[in-house]
């Protein structure tokens, strides 16, 4: 099950945290995030995407300058979520057309709809990129309709 | 979008540092704040607010104070500020949860909206949102909507059906039949959210789905043949993440299971040769696919066939030069070696040299996996290689429980015992700090008793050592025994280790002088003398604690015994070490002077290799009877327990309650004169302290003894009583008898009085002096005790002694007892002031109150803090009873004979 996903960039500010537990207090999550985001950064590129903090895995993927981080429990298969945050990526490039920092941060309510489209509960729900942007679509006819 | 929103993300993005982001976050902060006053804000600039609060949160800020903007927002009409206030207040909700209930509204009026996306934005906030309590208020609603027309609805209804399974599994099992339905729904990413509640259930309860393994197998059957549409494919591989849900489910369900096995072996085959497909470089579906089977193929009852392959794939990944695979495939040979211990064989070289990478997480895996794999015929090779990753590590936590299962795996696996001595030396001298103490033990016991197999694994070894040493030691073998040669093999290690003088850790040090002492006359490679001047002069060495010190005294104390040889250094080292602070060493000084005065009887005391013999210890001390019986005919008095005699004074207690009306009452006597300057002058030398103590604690369980032998330790038994010090009082010899009960019971609430004018002199230390005059004052009455009550006073002194050992363990029963008493003479205090004629103000109860407690803390530390009055009652003491230095002393020779004839019998 995945815990947490982050979006970090490569000076360590968070872009996007989407957790799937409860019980964490900002000030908790603002620390678990620095202690992560800062072992992420200093692991080298031939090293694997995996890392081992508390009772969680963290497996991370590097995308110029952000690095998507995604905290699972011991059962989750590695491999499956370090293709998940590609795929994930891949949507977003797909919506955004060449997605990067910027675009997130102007658009961060789209972008968390693209993750709440693609995973729930801590579940991966849907890897179509299509379905995954059909509603986004619907939503972007409404806000124009507005201006 | 307004000016002042795309400002904001401009700014945040052009932060260098934490410390700018966090002060522009609080220059927001501060004017989102005035928005919250304003009463009316359009519903434009409502949800941009939101935004601009999201991102304050996002950076690890509180913004509480306008969660009720987020609310407002997803209670618009309008779709998308809707769907912004719902985004909002499910990330700020997980932080407050009163705003749970303020949602719940609008989200039931959203669940029966005629918006597909009203009610996919409603239901994808209930997932994040949503508590136990609140599940009956939406359950109904969203149990229509898992039929409803739109595949969008049906996924995300049984995406919230999974979270309330999470949170109440008994309330929502009972709908199971429908999510079996929705396995055959025709769209695939709603079998595939069907799958998460199934495997959900899976781990919970599997047998009550085990009648689903043909569909669960059917529909992976249908995944991998490529029916499903294009769009589900991820890099040629039909989508990855639903196969990996599938084998999760049939995993648990072959779980110990060989029935539900073999239905599930012919498909997770297929499915493992259909992964080599996307193995395309860079892109690792078809890997996580194949691991997946791996791990699967574990946890099903054993086929050998589908081990085989599972052992063949792992060893692709960690014959891989990608860090990631290498990383997987370690992990799952340590699941795999556990049930097909075969698995690793053909790559042990490559495991161990993943020991040598820099990548941090694939070193800590591998040492899992090298745990696993460790067997006789590897131990040492793997033992080596963990040591020198050890030395790389920096986490204290991490090395010291790795140390813990490297000494545990030496233990289990080692088959040369000298190997096992060389190699714990080995962690010793580097991670010694980080051992706990059990391993001293093991190791004594080890070297002192050997062990059977060892013994015939080593015989080949000795037969080369013994070449080796050409019969040096052969002819001590045969007459040591079978074990000789192990003992002869670790003192000449552990008296080089000494030799060495470097500053180890002190654990050791601890084994060294434990084995040395035990068995020098055995050492090959230094004399005797040698050793010891070794061990001196570790003794005065700086980086050794006192507890080694300690054990160094004993160890040379064992030498000289066995020797018979003794050097003049070690007399120093006496001398110094004597009056050192720590009490241990000064007491192993003691003994070792004692037993050095006894040449009789030395080689029964320290008797050669005497770890293995077996002691018979006799508690009741029946060794003493005669001595006991002997002291009765002589006159002396018979022992009381203290229950009988708690018993005993109670009865007199009752009668005494009129007498002690009396003892309150004004006293006319003149004090006693306050003579400080004797004080200086009849001061017991600490040496003589010391001994008495180690002589009390020899006969501890004959309290006739001391009395019959008459030590004279009135002294203390005045000073000291049941319930800690007291003052001692001298008396009209009159009535003595009467007296003496009443004496006894103003004894105790008089050294009490004491303890509770400590607590005082904490508060008012003016006090002091007069509490002082209060002190002699009863100490003048006190001495009333006669030799009468000695017998229980003596036994008092014990009590007390054995409550100051026993002070540091928090409520020991003297300490409630004390606490007792305390409140005891509280009531009795404002009496005393009035006896005294001193002017305190009466005590309020508060006061009262913090006084026992005061009373209580100071109730252990008391007893220091009385030393100094306490010179002034000995004073006093040596003057009536005229003792003497002398007198004392003679005391103590006769203890220490009677110590002596205890031993030799012993």
């Amino acid at each position: 099950m995945i815990k947490f996903i982050l979006i970090v960039n490569k000076l360590g500010q968070t872009r996007l945290a989407q957790y799937y537990t409860t019980g964490l207090s900002i000030n908790q999550r603002v620390a678990l995030e620095n202690e992560i985001t800062r072992r992420c950064l200093s692991r080298k590129d031939k090293e694997c995407s995996f890392l081992e903090f508390r009772d969680l895995k963290v497996i991370y993927r590097r995308y110029a300058s952000l690095f998507f981080l995604v905290g699972v429990d011991e059962e989750e298969n590695e491999l499956g979520i370090l293709e998940f945050i590609h795929c994930l990526v891949e949507t977003l490039d797909r919506y955004f057309e060449n997605v990067c920092e910027l675009d997130l941060m102007f658009n961060i309510d789209k972008a968390y709809m693209i993750l709440d489209e693609m995973a729930l509960n801590g579940n991966i729900i849907e890897t179509n990129k299509k379905t995954v942007i059909a509603p986004l679509h619907i939503i972007d006819q409404v806000s124009k309709k507005l201006k | 979008m307004t000016k002042e929103f795309e400002k904001l993300i401009r700014e945040i993005g052009d932060c260098k540092s934490k410390l700018d982001e966090d002060r522009l976050i609080e220059k927001q902060i501060i004017i989102l704040k005035k928005f919250t006053k304003k009463k009316k804000i359009k519903p434009k600039q409502q949800s941009e607010l939101v935004l601009r609060l999201l991102f304050c949160q996002l950076l690890g800020h509180d913004v509480s104070f306008a969660h009720i903007l987020a609310i407002n927002s997803s209670q618009e009409s309008n779709l998308f500020y809707k769907f912004i206030g719902y985004l909002a207040a499910s990330i700020f909700i997980s932080t407050n949860e009163d705003l749970q209930l303020l949602m719940i509204n609008s989200i039931q009026k959203d669940l029966k909206s005629d918006k597909t996306l009203a009610i996919s934005i409603a239901l994808t906030t209930i997932t994040k949102i949503i508590t136990v309590d609140m599940i009956p208020a939406v359950l109904s609603n969203v149990l229509i909507l898992l039929k409803h027309q739109e595949p969008l609805i049906r996924k995300k209804a049984l995406a919230v059906m999974y979270t309330f399974l999470k949170q109440s599994p008994e309330s929502i099992l009972k709908y199971q039949k429908d999510f079996e339905l929705m396995l055959d729904d025709k769209d695939i990413s709603v079998t595939g959210v069907a799958l998460d509640l199934f495997l959900f259930i899976s781990k919970k309860k599997p047998k009550t789905i085990k009648h689903l393994v043909v569909s669960f197998v059917e529909i992976l059957n249908l995944i991998i043949s490529g029916k499903l549409p294009l769009e589900y494919d991820y890099r040629e591989i039909h989508a990855p993440w639903i196969q990996i849900k599938l084998l999760k489910i049939l995993s648990y369900l072959g779980q110990d299971d060989p029935n539900t096995s073999r239905e599930i072996y012919q498909v997770v085959q297929l499915v493992l040769k259909q992964s080599e497909i996307g193995f395309i470089n860079g892109v690792f579906a078809g890997h996580a696919i194949m691991h997946e089977c791996i791990k699967t193929i574990t946890k099903l009852y054993p086929s050998t066939k589908l081990l085989e392959l599972a052992s063949i794939a792992a060893g692709r990944f960690v014959t891989s030069y990608s860090n990631n695979l290498k990383y997987l495939g370690i992990t799952a040979l340590t699941d795999l070696v556990l049930v097909y211990p075969e698995a690793t064989n053909k790559h042990q070289i490559i495991i161990v040299d993943c020991l040598e990478d820099s990548d941090e997480t694939l070193k800590r895996r591998t040492i899992e996996l090298l745990f696993r794999i460790t067997n006789k015929s590897n131990i040492s090779f793997i033992v080596e290689k963990m040591l020198s990753y050890l030395k790389t590590q920096k986490d204290k936590k991490y090395k010291t429980s790795l140390v813990s299962r490297i000494l545990k795996l030496a233990e289990e696996h080692g088959t040369n015992i000298k190997w096992y001595i060389l190699t714990i030396n080995k962690i010793l001298q580097i991670f010694g700090d980080l051992v706990t103490h059990d391993i001293v033990y093991n190791i004594m016991k080890l070297i002192s008793e050997g062990s059977l197999l060892e013994d015939e694994e080593d015989e080949e070894d000795e037969e080369d050592e013994e070449d080796e040493e050409n019969g040096k030691k052969g002819s001590q073998k045969t007459k040591y025994g079978g074990n000789t040669a192990l003992k002869i093999f670790s003192v000449d290690i552990y008296s080089e280790i000494i030799s060495l003088k470097r500053p180890y850790p002190n654990i050791l040090y601890q084994i060294s002088l434990w084995v040395v002492g035990e068995y020098s006359y055995l050492c090959s490679n230094f004399t005797t003398e040698e050793t010891m001047i070794n061990i001196v002069d570790l003794i005065n060495a700086f980086y050794i604690s006192d507890e080694s010190r300690a054990m160094a005294i004993t160890a040379l104390t064992k030498m000289v015994s066995h020797s018979g040889k003794y050097l003049e250094q070690i007399d120093t080292i006496i001398q110094k070490y004597s009056t050192s602070r720590n009490t241990d060493i000064r007491q192993r000084c003691f003994e070792m002077k004692g037993i050095l005065k006894l040449p009789n009887i030395i080689d029964k005391i320290l008797p050669l290799d005497s770890i293995n013999a077996d002691i018979e210890i006799d508690p009741n001390l029946g060794f003493l009877n005669e001595f006991v019986e002997n002291s009765l005919k002589n006159g002396c008095k018979k022992y009381i327990s203290k229950e009988e005699r708690i018993k005993m004074e109670n009865e007199l207690q009752l009668g005494m309650n009129e007498n002690k009306k009396k003892s309150k009452e004004l006293r006319f006597e003149a004090y006693q004169p306050n003579n400080t300057q004797q004080s200086s002058t009849w001061r017991i030398p600490q040496q003589n302290i010391y001994e008495q103590e180690i002589n009390k604690n020899q006969i501890t369980n004959t309290i006739e003894l001391e009395d019959s032998i008459s030590l004279k330790v009135s002294g203390i038994s005045q000073r000291w009583t049941e319930n800690g010090y007291s003052g001692f009082k001298e008396n009209e010899p009159k009535n003595i008898e009467n007296q003496t009960e009443k004496m006894e019971e103003k004894d105790t609430s008089d050294d009490l009085n004491q303890y509770n004018n400590l607590g005082d002199n904490n508060n008012n230390n003016n006090d002091d002096d007069d509490d002082d005059d209060d002190d002699n004052n009863d100490n003048l009455n006190n001495n009333n005790l006669n030799n009468q009550n000695f017998n229980h006073k003596n036994e008092k002194i014990l009590e007390v002694k054995s409550f100051r050992f026993n002070r540091i363990g928090s409520k020991g029963p003297m300490l409630e007892e004390g606490q007792k008493t305390n409140e005891k003479i509280l009531n009795n205090d404002n009496n005393n002031n009035t006896t005294t004629g001193q002017q305190k103000p009466p005590k309020t109860e508060e006061e009262l109150k913090r006084e026992k407690t005061v009373n209580a803390l100071f109730n252990g530390a008391g007893s220091v803090r009385t030393s100094r009055k306490k010179s002034k009652s000995q004073r006093i003491n040596f003057n009536s009873k005229h003792i003497t230095k002398n007198t004392i002393e003679k005391n103590l020779e006769k203890t220490e004979n009677l110590i002596n004839l205890g031993s030799e019998k012993n």
